[in-house]
């Protein structure tokens, strides 16, 4: 393609063109910059046409209102249950796995008949607990097929196997939950005083014991939280629900998905944080202990988003523009004033 | 200094993430996200509905003036969807595939209401009206108010099936294939609904191009 000899309407014409100017990219960016640089004197041209394309709109714009959203969203959401709960069709791998687990009905019937005294055990609940040290994440299956991924310095308390009548699992620290449909038997965390209830969904819970709140965003589905002195909200997807350790009050409001679910895509992020709860954060995440000079002050607040950066990269970042010069040695990395 | 790095272990899941490690922020491919949908992933079908739920509202609006009609429609659409989930097409454009569903069924929709409250009336010189508005003016004013409303002008002259082609192409982003399926024409029949409307465009800039251009250039050597 020659763009050398083109105009105003050939430039409109080209979708590649258009497409760099509604959607830029790395590759196309890389193109047209380059290509722009290799011919200034095409310069304004490309600028016009680029403003001409960035100028066209409907008339008019219109909005679902948040009513509307909500109502067509629940209403969407209820159709993909339903038809997730449809009766099933029976497919020839049933009948593989029917054979299969006949076959080991008969096994274990044989090994009851031989050995009688193992039979009629009264059944104990066995507690697990699953735990992760700073600077480590890990992701757990419960019984039921909910899944769990703890966050740094956590931990999680579950039975080896549920009950017919319940869910319920203990939080320590930060998780993020994806809990298997199942409406005969909801599915609760309790949290320091907070206790979360849900059917079936996906949402993220921090309920670090040094913090004074306890959060719960929702991604999908609708989760119930509950505090212990009777307070209580319903949340949605896209809601985050705060609770006030020490008053039991509860605070719903909208949440940033990076900020909130950003670390189980080990993305860490800073939102207008200040030192001492970054150097918090950023021991919790490498599993480091970070100790500042006697009588430094630390002041500022710092914003910022790390994917999968070492600790190095992100103090470089920080003391830069927080004015202040660290050093590493093994674990410990020391904080000490720039003069 | 390797130690420090998290040791967490990807689960199936979360492999299918694509990571864009330039840009700090993570994406999931689009047609990844519309294979999880027809598995009944509620995940994915929040994303698609956040996503494009008023794109096609919005589009669906620029047909008819009725709200409500356009919103039931959009409902209907996802449900169906839903429940002919395992029939469903590959695609790597989750927008084109909805807006063409949505087009087809928001016709009939239309149609039906129509024959329902007795109106003949062929409203479609009022749909899809699209206004000029550039954010930065060109330099000297050149792309100036009365350039603005005299280009909106003459591009509201032209049939509604032409300027919807030109807000799909200029507006939604579609490409010429894409719009041709859509509208049912030919590739080439859509790149020339495209030329005409661009030509216009270009006959109104045209009088004064080559001075306009001077008057850049120069404006531009100065700023330097």
């Amino acid at each position: 393609m020659d763009y050398r000899n083109y105009d105003i309407e050939d430039f409109l014409q080209d979708e590649f063109f258009v497409s760099w100017v509604l959607h830029p990219n790395k590759e196309n960016d890389h193109f047209w910059n380059q290509w722009i640089s290799t011919y200034p004197e095409k310069h304004t041209v490309v600028e016009q046409a680029k403003e001409l394309v960035k100028s066209i709109k409907y008339q008019e714009e219109q909005r679902l209102s948040e009513a509307e959203y909500t109502q067509v969203f629940e209403s969407v959401l209820k159709a993909n249950r339903d038809r997730n709960n449809r009766t099933f069709i029976w497919q020839p791998k049933y009948t593989v796995r029917l054979a299969a687990t006949i076959a080991l009905l008969l096994v274990a019937a044989i090994v009851l008949v031989l050995n009688p005294d193992s039979s009629g055990e009264i059944q104990s609940v066995k507690m697990l607990v699953a735990k992760t040290e700073p600077g480590q994440k890990r992701t757990i299956k419960l019984s039921d097929g909910t899944t769990v991924m703890l966050n740094a310095g956590s931990s999680l308390v579950y039975p080896e196997h549920f009950t017919d009548s319940s869910r319920l699992v203990t939080l320590f620290g930060e998780a993020f939950f994806d809990v298997e449909k199942d409406p005969s038997r909801p599915f609760e965390i309790e949290s320091n005083k907070l206790t979360t209830t849900v059917l079936g969904t996906s949402f993220n819970v921090r309920s670090y014991p040094e913090e004074a709140t306890v959060s719960v965003a929702v991604i999908t589905g609708r989760v119930e939280v509950k505090g212990e002195s009777g307070s209580s909200e319903i949340l949605l997807p896209e809601d985050m629900g705060t609770f006030d350790v020490a008053s039991g009050a509860i605070e719903k409001s909208h949440f940033d998905e990076t900020s909130w679910i950003g670390w189980t895509k080990g993305v860490l992020v800073f939102d207008n944080q200040t030192l001492p709860e970054i150097f918090k954060e950023l021991e919790n995440w490498y599993g480091v202990k970070i100790e500042v000079q006697k009588g430094m002050k630390l002041e500022g607040r710092y914003s910022g988003q790390y994917l999968n950066k070492s600790l190095e990269v992100i103090l470089e970042g920080i003391s830069y523009t927080s004015h202040f010069k660290y050093s590493i040695n093994q674990k410990t990395i020391l904080i000490y004033d720039e003069k | 200094m390797s130690s420090l790095s998290h040791d967490h272990q990807p689960n199936a899941k979360e492999r299918t993430l694509v990571v864009n490690a330039d840009s700090d922020t993570y994406q999931e491919s689009e047609d990844l996200i519309w294979e999880r949908f027809k598995t009944g992933n509620e995940t994915a079908l929040t994303y698609i509905y956040r996503t494009y739920s008023n794109t096609l509202f919005n589009y669906g609006c620029q047909f008819v003036d009725d709200r409500d009609l356009v919103r039931d429609t959009l409902q209907d659409l996802f449900i169906d969807l839903i429940n002919s989930r395992e029939r469903l097409g590959a695609t790597s454009s989750i927008k084109f595939y909805l807006m063409k569903s949505f087009r087809n069924k928001l016709v009939k929709a239309i149609k039906k209401s129509q024959r329902r409250r007795e109106v003949e009336d062929d409203s479609s010189k009022d749909s899809f009206l699209v206004t000029i508005s550039a954010e930065a003016r060109w330099i000297n004013g050149q792309l100036d108010q009365r350039k603005e409303k005299l280009i909106q002008e003459s591009l509201n002259q032209l049939p509604a099936l032409q300027r919807e082609a030109l807000v799909l192409y200029f507006f939604e982003g579609l490409k010429y294939e894409q719009i041709a399926e859509m509208l049912g024409i030919k590739v080439k029949s859509s790149r020339a609904l495209i030329y005409r409307s661009t030509e216009s465009l270009g006959k109104i800039l045209g009088p004064h191009k080559e001075e306009i251009l001077t008057m850049l250039s120069l404006s531009l050597l100065a700023n330097q």
